[in-house]
């Protein structure tokens, strides 16, 4: 004989005077919110995976960074209109730090047809953001006409660290603000508003609430 | 005898009375376990000064422990656990398995029962968390049981937490409680019974720092003797028992999955009036009444090892009960408890108890998932992770019960080799409330622990039940 005998829910047996009522309605909110939001995050991951970063299709020039000490390189020159967002990446792979330390250490300057000039500091952006490939150096508005960007590496860090700044690598100018490939964020982050909402949501439903049937 | 002799016995005469006070007072702040531990060994001591034999007087690491014989032994590491191979798997030879083991005991015990005992059976029900006292009236009523309270020895909410790995708290999880019940055939529906709910973080009952707290089935039976209402009207004094699942911050016991007592749960044929004022409450319960304590938890560690499985089995100990639930039956069968007499039969938890402990074979490893699917009360098998601590059984006394629990002492000591009372620590004395420097302090404590990242620890200081702060 087992120590205690299963006689199933305490409730909504033969008898009872409780029932248990579950809201169709906070269930199909809970399943939209929980399916919804699964789907948008899902979808905002693969966005970000997919759209971050320079795309082929927008990008205005390509350039090298000129290593530090090192010789020159030639500018990456391109027409446009003038007032147009545009935005420097650079081409990078290996360990964040490193990367880090060769971003701050790249400085661009952007030199318009109506000879204004701007200066684009890897140490000094607001905001950045990192792909497997490319980080960003900073943004620009560009002038009319021809503008041309010249890239190199200055010296940022303690010396015996510079040794990838010495080397040169590929930039690119990509029409738009470094923020216009982040669109799949805003479906993670309204998908995880989502998913937090719907998890009490489908709690409550499944507890239910109790009703008193022998109550008119 | 010269003066300065005399001047250095008499400093010496002083400092051992200073030395005895200063003993005596530390004796008295100790815990009522810790007592009776240090009493323990102040025996085992004596013995040895009088000559019994280390031998006679069995291993020192058995002293003051609730387990001896060979789990005893095992636990508390005087030998090596034997290896367990051939562990059941299977579900249904591991019933098989549990029939036999169990029928082996019951021959054990049959000796010691009660000759006019009463049936014992327990029924298991599903509630939700949110509504499980609503639900376990309603269920008392719809078996018909609130009608005839003289069958029911008691009910409690099984301190098991059910999914454990389920997001969210309890309140919408399922909880089950056990009825223990004397009933042998199906009943006419009865009222719903009323029930009543004393929160044990209010103040009701009155007392001084260094006076025992409460026990709840204390407050509850003083409430019940009040109102005039007697076992054979009472259908349960449940602890309200809450598992909940805490961030403690720190490292390596950064998550708890707590047993809470939150509070005491009154179910009976008549309204029990509620507690206004706080009221001076004597120590223990009424006159005439036994809350008999007995230890779980201990034998647990030995037969049930990792929470989250089916106990072992073969067992490594089959001589000892295997659920508390069983423990519990043989407590009332062999003292010979009438449910008429009864107040209340729980299997529950007094401290607030981290359920993490023993959630794995391997040591040090905590977790909330692993072990098979249980059947649970509405039919369901879900993963569960096994609680309880004590066993609380409250009755009326009379003369026989004397010589039942006589008989149960022997049996525990005899069949079981265990001390089911010992290590308890009930009705702890009231600690005294910090002063405001102390509470100011904490304060500081507090807002450097919030900048410094360490939001979250908990000091671990868990008020006493019902009586907090003290006058």
């Amino acid at each position: 004989m087992s120590d205690v005998e299963h006689a199933g829910w305490a409730v909504g047996g033969p008898g009872s005077r409780l029932r248990r009522r579950r809201s169709p309605l906070l269930g199909a909110i809970a399943l939209v919110l929980l399916v919804g939001g699964t789907a948008a995050v899902a979808l905002g991951i693969v966005r970000l995976a997919s759209e971050a970063g320079p795309a082929q299709e927008r990008i205005l020039a390509r350039g090298t960074v000129a290593a530090l000490e090192g010789p020159p390189v030639a500018p990456a020159a391109f027409v446009d209109q003038a007032g147009e967002p545009a935005t420097v990446w650079l081409n990078l792979g290996g360990a964040s730090n490193v990367r880090e330390t060769i971003v701050a250490g790249t400085e661009c300057e952007l030199a318009r047809s109506d000879g204004s000039r701007d200066r684009i500091r890897g140490s000094r952006q607001g905001t950045s953001v990192a792909t497997d490939h490319f980080e960003t150096i900073g943004d620009v508005t560009l002038g009319a006409g021809r503008n041309v960007v010249t890239c190199r590496h200055v010296p940022f860090g303690r010396v015996t660290r510079r040794g990838r700044l010495r080397q040169t690598h590929a930039f690119v100018v990509e029409r738009g603000s470094p923020g216009d490939g982040l669109g799949g964020l805003w479906l993670v982050i309204g998908g995880s508003v989502a998913l937090v909402l719907g998890v009490p949501a489908a709690m409550r439903w499944r507890a239910g609430t109790l009703e008193d049937v022998s109550r008119p | 005898m010269s003066r300065a002799r005399k001047l250095v016995e008499g400093a010496f005469k002083k400092l051992d009375e200073a030395s005895a006070k200063a003993d005596a007072a530390a004796v008295a702040k100790l815990s009522p376990a810790e007592r009776e531990r240090y009493d323990s060994w102040v025996e085992r001591t004596a013995a040895l000064n009088a000559g019994v034999s280390e031998a006679e007087l069995g291993d020192p690491r058995l002293v003051g422990k609730v387990l001896g014989g060979p789990a005893g032994e095992v636990v508390h590491g005087v030998v090596k656990a034997p290896k367990q191979r051939d562990v059941l798997e299977d579900p249904a030879a591991w019933e098989e398995q549990r029939r036999s083991e169990r029928a082996a005991r019951d021959e054990v015990r049959a000796p010691y029962l009660a000759a006019d005992r009463r049936p014992v059976r327990i029924t298991r029900v599903a509630t939700r968390g949110k509504s499980q006292l609503r639900e376990i009236a309603d269920y008392l009523a719809s078996s018909g049981l609130a009608g005839r309270p003289e069958l029911v020895y008691g009910a409690y909410r099984v301190p098991d937490l059910i999914s454990p790995s389920m997001l969210g708290s309890e309140r919408s999880g399922i909880v089950e409680w056990d009825i223990v019940h004397a009933a042998g055939e199906a009943l006419p529906r009865a009222e719903t019974p009323p029930a009543l709910t004393l929160a044990a973080k209010d103040r009701l009952v009155v007392r001084s720092p260094g006076d025992p707290a409460p026990l709840d089935e204390d407050l509850a039976l003083h409430l019940l003797a009040g109102a005039g209402i007697g076992p054979d009207q009472t259908l349960a004094i449940a602890r309200d028992v809450a598992i909940t699942h805490r961030d403690t911050g720190g490292d390596d016991t950064s998550s708890r999955i707590e047993a809470l007592v939150n509070g005491v749960h009154i179910l009976a044929t008549r309204p029990v009036p509620a507690v206004g004022a706080p009221v001076d409450l004597p120590e223990g319960p009424p006159d005439g009444v036994v809350v008999d304590v007995l230890q779980w938890d201990a034998i647990a560690v030995a037969v049930h090892p990792v929470r989250q499985h089916r106990a072992p089995l073969p067992s490594p100990f089959p001589y000892l009960p295997l659920t508390p639930q069983e423990l519990l039956t043989a407590y009332l069968e062999i003292v010979g408890v009438s449910p008429s007499d009864a107040y209340s039969a729980q299997v529950t938890h007094h401290q607030p108890f981290n359920l993490m402990g023993r959630t794995s074979a391997k040591r040090g490893v905590r977790r909330t998932g692993g072990g098979p699917d249980l059947p649970s009360a509405d039919g369901k098998p879900r993963k569960r992770m096994a609680g309880g601590h004590h066993v609380v059984i409250a009755y009326r006394d009379a003369p026989a019960y004397v010589e039942g629990r006589a008989r149960f002492d022997a049996y525990a000591e005899g069949e079981l080799k265990a001390h089911l009372r010992r290590g308890l620590n009930l009705r702890v004395a009231v600690p005294r409330p910090q002063n405001t420097l102390m509470r100011t302090i904490d304060r500081v404590g507090d807002v450097v622990d919030f900048f410094s990242g360490d939001m979250g620890v908990e000091d671990g200081f868990v008020p006493p039940r019902y009586c907090w702060p003290p006058r």
